[in-house]
């Protein structure tokens, strides 16, 4: 006798009735598999949770990288799905000029939705009093800084510079030079209508104020950007109209989506 | 035939052969049912991977030796009863000191060497069947097999005759 054998004898010797029932068996497996399923249900919402989380506490506040402010769309445009980058700074002279006497608190912000540079700073003098907004669009227009007083109790936000919109009878007459005085008038009108050249503004803000939405009467919506804490305790903000829309009421709100203030653009 | 309809035709025909692997590793029928209860349980969970295994047979087999391992990593505490307290078994004559020789030496024999044991003598697979099954080395399931023999034979006394034939891995 082998082993083999004993095990047979011992399984050939005594066999009870079988008390095995398939059904349990299948009741008791589809309860697991409805148990792994909500617990792999509860761990994706709770990985979607941590990886939320996670990316608000790690990432830098809005339009923070790498030293250089880049602003983000206060509200998503259909057309910007993909992060943009900052382009290089302006190289021109009158630039690096007025780059050196008016350094900036902060980094130099890029708005691009507006295509615009902007820095706050005191001036020439450390001590001064009264910040200085500058802002360029990079083109042959050059720099320009002012300074402000500052906002007021009931101020959240100012518009400084209302740039890049209709040419002046000047650009246009340089640019059209055989034309009739009726037709530049013409000419001027069209482009002041149609706002051909998109018109900009840009200011400073409160940090309270989150963003901004420029409405026009026919209530038609662009969306600004808002760069928070860009020197001095304050904010910066730009807005560009697409051609067609000419005239709008900026609304600045805070991050609850309530409006702190609202200013004319027009 | 839907799936489940597919598990219970398979798993109502393999009943006896699972059960008559599960008595020998546990030398108790009630517990030998909980086995099986519990092994097509898992088998029911893991239906549609177990379809597409190559040997079904097996695949079904090494879940329940693992449960019988796991089931006694667990403790007798962690033991539950899984089916109704089946009827005592019918005593009966000829083999019954063989039988309950055997069911003590088997006893003896820790999990592990059992199961390999089983697996190699009842089960009639290879050594590397049987390491397959269990998880481990062929080299494993040689020495398990010659400590269980060695259990066995101590226990039966008769290290010459019963045991003689048996071919050492």
């Amino acid at each position: 006798m082998d082993t083999r054998h004993l095990f047979d004898t011992l399984a050939r010797q005594e066999q009870p009735p079988l008390s095995i029932d398939v059904n349990q068996a299948v009741a008791a497996g589809r309860a697991i598999r409805r148990r792994r399923r909500m617990a792999a249900g509860a761990v994706s919402a709770l990985s979607v949770l941590a990886v939320t989380t996670t990316t608000w506490l790690v990432l830098p506040q809005t339009g923070q990288r790498d030293g250089i402010i880049v602003s983000t769309p206060t509200i998503a445009t259909p057309t910007a799905t993909t992060p943009t980058a900052a382009p290089a700074q302006p190289s021109g002279a009158r630039f690096k000029r007025m780059k050196k006497k008016y350094p900036p608190i902060e980094d130099i912000t890029f708005v691009p939705e507006a295509s615009v540079w902007m820095w706050l700073s005191w001036g020439p003098d450390p001590g001064g009093k009264r910040p200085i907004l500058c802002g360029t669009f990079g083109g042959p227009d050059g720099v320009s800084c002012a300074g402000f007083p500052p906002l007021s109790g009931k101020e959240f936000a100012r518009t400084q510079v209302a740039a890049a919109g209709p040419l002046s009878a000047k650009q246009v007459r340089a640019l059209n030079p055989d034309a009739t005085t009726a037709q530049l008038r013409e000419l001027i009108q069209e482009q002041k209508r149609t706002n051909t050249l998109g018109k900009a503004f840009f200011g400073v803000a409160r940090n309270e104020v989150h963003r901004l939405t420029a409405v026009a009467p026919d209530g038609n919506r662009v969306s600004g950007a808002v760069v928070r804490n860009a020197g001095a305790g304050l904010g910066v903000w730009a807005v560009k109209y697409p051609p067609g829309f000419t005239t709008a009421t900026l609304t600045f709100t805070d991050a609850n989506g309530k409006t702190l203030q609202r200013l004319p653009g027009d | 035939m839907s799936p489940d309809e597919e598990y219970t035709a398979y798993v109502s025909g393999r009943l006896p052969w699972l059960r008559q692997i599960a008595y020998p590793l546990c030398q108790d029928w009630h517990r030998a049912d909980d086995l099986v209860q519990t092994a097509i349980t898992r088998l029911y969970v893991k239906w549609h991977r177990a379809c597409a295994a190559d040997d079904l047979d097996a695949y079904v087999r090494t879940i329940l030796i693992r449960v019988f391992l796991a089931e006694q990593r667990g403790g007798w505490f962690s033991r539950a009863r899984v089916t109704p307290l089946p009827p005592e078994p019918p005593v009966q004559g000829d083999d019954h000191d063989l039988v309950m020789d055997m069911r003590r030496a088997l006893a003896a024999v820790p999990p592990r060497q059992r199961a390999t044991l089983v697996l190699r003598f009842h089960c009639d697979l290879s050594v590397e069947q049987t390491a397959h099954a269990l998880g481990c080395s062929a080299g494993t399931v040689k020495s398990q097999t010659a400590r269980g023999l060695a259990t066995l034979r101590s226990i039966l006394g008769a290290p010459d005759s019963r045991l003689s034939h048996v071919e050492e891995c």
